[in-house]
C-alpha cells in the first residue's frame, strides 16, 4: 500500500530517519529539561527580591540567556563545531548534534521555568518559609509542584523547537527526517521523500503537543 | 511568652525611609488571644512578621519563649519556626496538594515519621471539622474551609503561637464568625497562645483577651480588652470602636452590666459561651474602677433566662435597659 503510493521512498530509510530524530529530540530533550530547570531556578532565585538575590550573577546569566536565545541554531550549529568535536569526537551522526541543540534550547527554557517561577504564588512561599522550610523545600517540594502546568507546557514548547532544530541540524549531517528530506529529497530531487519526512515530522509535533496539553490539564488543580 | 522592647522595623530603599513599626514596647502572656488593630498601612503586618522571623527588626529585642528571633541565624529560625504556626488572609495553601497534603506538609517539612504524620493528619482534620473533605483539592473548597485547612496546618508541629495575618478578612461575616470560633476553642483547649492582626473591632470584641492598637507605625494603647473598650484614650481607638453595630436593634433586650475591675476577663468568657452582643459604653462609670457595658440579647434568642442566671451567678451585676 504505501510502497504504492510512494514508490520512491524506502521504508528501512524512514524508519532509521524517524528513529534518529526521535532519539535527537528526546535526549536532547530531556537534558534541556534538567538544564534549563537548574538554570532557569538559578535565574529566579538569583533575581531581586527574591531568597538568594545577587544582582551581579543574575546579571551575568541573563546575559549568557539572552546571547544563548538570540543566535540563530543555524549559526550555533556552526559555531560549536570545534567545541563538538571535542567532546563528541566527531562532527557528523545524531551524537554530534546533541551539543548545539542542548545549547540551542536549554536558555530558552530556562527563561520559561524562571517566568513559570515568578508566576507561583509569594504568599505560598511565605508559608513556607513560616513552617521552617529552607530554600531546598521551596524549591522541590513547592516551587516546581506549583508551576507543574507551566513548567509541562514550556518543555512542550520547547520539544517542539527541538524537533524543527533536529531537522537543520540533520540538513548538516546529523541524520534522522531533516537529513533524509534534505539529501534525498531536495539534492536527489526525490519530491516523494520530502513529503512523507515532512508528515512524520508533523505526527511527531502534534503528538508531543497533544502529550502536553494533556498532562498540563493533569497537573492543573487550580 | 512574647516581649518586644524598643523594636524598630524602618525600609530604606535609599531616597525614603519608612518606619512600618517604631518604638514598640510589646509584651503578650503564655495563653493570650492579643489583638493587635490598626489601619492598613500602620505596620501590624509587618509587626506580626517579626515575630516568626519573616522580617528582621532594624534594631531592638524580639524575644518569644525566651529566644531571641531577631537576632537568630536562618537555620536558627528553621528550627524555631515550627513552634510558631501562622495563618493568612489569602491562605496560602499549595493548590497543587490536597487538603490532607497541604496539612502534612509542615510535618514533611519537620522530618515526623509517616505513620506520625498520617495519625496526626487525621486528628487535625476533625479538630477543625473537615471530615469528608480529605482528598478535595483547594479549589473545591470554600474560603472557610480553606482558612480551616490553613488553621490545621499551623498546627501540624504543635506550636505554642499561633500567628493570624488578617485571618478572616476575605471571608463573610458567618463565616468569619465560625473561624474566630474555632480559634477561641483552640485557644482554650490547647491553651496555645493566639496572636492576631485585624482591622476589624468586631474580631477583637469576639475573641481577644487583650489589644494593641497601631498607629504610623507606634503602639499608641494596649491593654485587656475590656479596659480599652471601657476608655478608650486615643481617637484612634474611639474610631475602631464606633465600627461596633449601635447597641440594640428593635425588639433586642437591652441590658447593662457592671463589671468589677479585674473581672473583665469573666464577663468576657460569657459573652463568647452566651453568643451575646457586647457594646461598651466609654467612660461611664470607669472612675471608680468599675467598667460597665451595654449587653444585648438578641429578641431572636429562644431562651434568655438560663443566660441571665448564669450572668447573674458570675457574680456581675445586671440592670435591665
Amino acid at each position: 500500500m504505501f510502497e504504492t503510493i510512494f514508490p520512491r521512498v524506502r521504508g528501512d530509510q524512514l524508519w532509521q530517519a524517524t528513529l534518529d530524530t526521535l532519539y535527537m529530540t528526546a535526549f536532547a530533550g530531556v537534558a534541556t529539561f534538567l538544564l534549563g530547570l537548574l538554570l532557569g531556578a538559578a535565574l529566579f532565585l538569583t533575581s531581586p527580591g527574591q531568597p538568594l538575590a545577587n544582582r551581579p550573577i543574575y546579571a551575568l546569566m541573563s546575559v549568557i540567556v539572552n546571547v544563548g536565545r538570540a543566535i540563530p541554531y543555524i549559526i550555533l550549529l556552526v559555531l560549536l563545531i570545534p567545541f563538538t568535536k571535542a567532546v563528541v569526537g566527531s562532527i557528523l551522526g545524531v551524537n554530534a548534534a546533541l551539543p548545539s541543540l542542548i545549547f540551542g534550547t536549554a536558555p530558552f527554557y530556562a527563561r520559561l521555568v524562571e517566568i513559570a517561577f515568578r508566576e507561583v504564588d509569594r504568599g505560598v512561599i511565605e508559608a513556607t518559609r513560616a513552617m521552617g522550610g529552607g530554600l531546598g523545600t521551596i524549591l522541590f517540594r513547592v516551587m516546581i509542584p506549583e508551576s507543574s502546568p507551566a513548567l509541562v507546557s514550556g518543555i512542550t514548547v520547547t520539544l517542539i523547537a527541538l524537533v524543527s532544530f533536529t531537522a537543520m541540524a540533520g540538513a548538516i549531517g546529523a541524520g534522522g527526517l531533516g537529513h533524509l528530506a534534505y539529501l534525498e529529497g531536495f539534492q536527489r530531487n526525490n519530491q516523494q521523500v520530502t513529503l512523507v519526512a515532512t508528515a512524520v515530522i508533523l505526527a511527531i509535533v502534534f503528538i508531543i503537543q497533544l502529550t502536553g496539553d494533556r498532562l498540563t490539564r493533569f497537573l492543573d488543580k487550580r | 511568652m512574647i516581649s518586644l522592647r524598643n523594636v524598630f522595623r524602618i525600609f530604606d530603599d535609599g531616597t525614603t525611609a519608612v518606619r512600618a513599626v517604631s518604638d514598640v514596647d510589646l509584651d503578650i502572656s503564655n495563653g493570650d488571644v492579643f489583638g493587635i488593630i490598626g489601619y492598613s498601612g500602620a505596620g501590624k503586618s509587618t509587626l506580626i512578621r517579626l515575630l516568626n522571623g519573616l522580617e528582621r527588626p532594624t534594631s531592638g529585642s524580639v524575644r518569644v519563649n525566651g529566644v531571641e528571633i531577631g537576632t537568630a541565624t536562618e537555620a536558627q529560625l528553621r528550627r524555631i519556626r515550627p513552634r510558631i504556626g501562622m495563618i493568612f488572609q489569602h491562605f496560602n495553601l499549595l493548590w497543587s496538594r490536597t487538603v490532607r497534603g497541604n496539612i502534612a506538609l509542615p510535618m514533611v517539612i519537620a522530618g515526623v515519621p509517616k505513620a506520625e504524620i498520617a495519625a496526626r493528619t487525621e486528628e487535625l482534620i476533625r479538630l477543625v471539622g473537615l471530615e469528608g473533605r480529605e482528598e478535595a483539592w483547594p479549589s473545591q473548597l470554600s474560603g472557610g474551609q480553606k482558612q480551616r485547612v490553613g488553621i490545621a496546618r499551623a498546627l501540624a508541629n504543635n506550636p505554642e503561637v499561633l500567628l493570624c495575618d488578617e485571618a478572616t478578612s476575605a471571608l463573610d461575616p458567618d463565616t468569619t464568625d465560625q473561624i474566630l470560633d474555632l480559634l477561641s476553642d483552640i485557644n482554650r483547649r490547647l491553651g496555645l497562645t493566639i496572636v492576631l492582626i485585624t482591622h476589624e473591632m468586631h474580631v477583637v470584641r469576639r475573641i481577644c483577651s487583650h489589644v494593641a492598637v497601631m498607629e504610623q507605625g507606634h503602639i499608641v494603647e494596649t491593654g485587656p480588652v475590656s479596659q480599652v473598650f471601657a476608655n478608650p484614650e486615643q481617637p484612634v481607638t474611639q474610631r475602631f470602636l464606633r465600627q461596633l453595630p449601635a447597641t440594640g436593634n428593635d425588639g433586642a433586650r437591652k441590658l447593662s452590666v457592671i463589671v468589677p475591675q479585674g473581672r473583665e476577663a469573666d464577663l468576657l468568657r460569657l459573652v463568647h459561651d452566651l453568643q451575646l452582643v457586647l457594646t461598651p459604653t466609654p467612660g461611664r462609670d470607669a472612675d471608680n474602677g468599675q467598667a460597665r457595658f451595654d449587653l444585648t440579647l438578641d429578641d431572636a434568642h429562644p431562651d434568655p433566662e438560663p443566660i441571665l442566671a448564669r450572668l447573674q451567678d458570675s457574680g456581675l451585676t445586671l440592670a435591665e435597659g
